[in-house]
């Protein structure tokens, strides 16, 4: 019996990663972040769905000292930071297109598809259109290779994950 | 089998969820311990925070006949840096206690744990390695990798057995916290 607990709670850690992770961005500093985050397939480069620069949910823009999580693509409209729409392309052949968080494709796509990248720009949050740092961060794919940690002038950044209770997590932290 | 199955997950959720354990080092021996002490996840080896080098100090140095205890990262005494390495392409970086990833609701405070220690015996007040000839030569008794039996990145024996004692490594849960011990006998 206590051989099988540790398996069992093994095996909850290993299959989490076969579903799309719960993202939890924390913005410990003081400044304003502005960007997009990319989800692609985990071992193909499509589909894959960008949250940012959409229409009805414009710049994707974190405060100063926030947190934002997202457990779902298809439960982002009642995140604390709310996401309506996603830019997404089902296919290699397909063009990107504008759907809403609850769209079929969206929701079709979220087993397959994680968290794989964040560019963003830290701003100042009164005078936003003063930018300290700008980083490309994630985990590696589609051929691109990006960095799990940079630090800037006045930030740094790091992207992790971690597997626990049968939840997959994507973290990603700003100091 | 349903409810055991049940049972079990609603275990591992609640076990899992909850943070850091209270860690306690008691050497009831006659050397001094030296150790750098290890938490990772349950099942991975990242994000990963330990008492070691290029952190301050560098190792937990716990003296002959005394206790030391770590209820939490932010709340550790003698601790100036810890470090911490995110992933394993990320770089370790020594953080201080106060760093807002060493706290809740930080997933790196909750959802890491003391696992392993790698850890060596000094004769009592000296830089003098207890060996078998009671030299200064480094040997391999009390020269100890030992884990609470959960660790998936390193191969350590929860129990150790020298000519010069004992060393075990065990979790204990209570009324929803859990106590990580380290026996030196």
């Amino acid at each position: 019996m206590k051989k099988i607990f540790p398996i069992f709670c093994l095996f909850l850690s290993v299959s989490a990663f076969a579903q799309q992770s719960t993202l939890v961005i924390n913005n410990y500093t003081i400044y304003k972040l502005t960007g997009r985050l990319r989800a692609n397939h985990v071992t193909n480069c499509v589909p894959e769905l960008y949250m940012g620069n959409t229409m009805a949910s414009g710049n994707f823009t974190i405060p100063p000292t926030t947190t934002a999580t997202y457990e779902k693509y298809y439960t982002a409209n009642v995140a604390p930071i709310p996401v309506n729409d996603f830019l997404v392309r089902m296919s290699s052949t397909s063009p990107a297109t504008v759907l809403p968080y609850n769209h079929p494709n969206v929701i079709s796509i979220s087993p397959t598809t994680d968290w794989r990248f964040y560019a963003f720009d830290v701003r100042d949050n009164s005078s936003p259109n003063t930018v300290y740092d700008s980083f490309q961060i994630g985990i590696s794919s589609c051929g691109a290779t990006y960095p799990t940690y940079q630090l800037g002038s006045v930030s740094e950044t790091e992207w992790f994950t971690i597997s626990s209770g049968g939840t997959a997590f994507t973290y990603i932290n700003i100091y | 089998m349903k409810r055991i199955i049940l049972a079990l997950i609603i275990g591992c959720s609640g076990s899992l969820s909850s943070q850091e354990s209270k860690l306690t080092v008691s050497n009831y021996s006659t050397y001094d311990f030296h150790g750098i002490l290890i938490a990772t996840p349950l099942g991975s080896c990242y994000p990963m925070v330990s008492i070691s080098g290029p952190a301050v100090p560098n190792e937990l140095v716990v003296p002959a006949g005394t206790v030391y205890g770590l209820s939490s990262y932010p709340s550790a005494t003698g601790i100036t840096s810890f470090l911490v390495q995110t992933s394993a392409t990320s770089p370790a970086i020594p953080r201080a206690p106060s760093h807002p990833s060493l706290s809740p609701p930080s997933g790196i405070a909750t959802m890491t744990d003391w696992r392993h220690t790698k850890f060596q015996m000094y004769f009592a007040g000296t830089s003098v390695p207890v060996s078998s000839g009671g030299t200064s030569v480094p040997e391999t008794y009390f020269n100890g990798n030992l884990g609470d039996g959960t660790n998936s990145c390193w191969l350590g024996d929860s129990y150790i057995s020298t000519t010069y004692g004992d060393a075990e490594f065990f979790k204990i849960s209570s009324g929803g916290i859990t106590y990580s011990y380290i026996n030196i006998y």
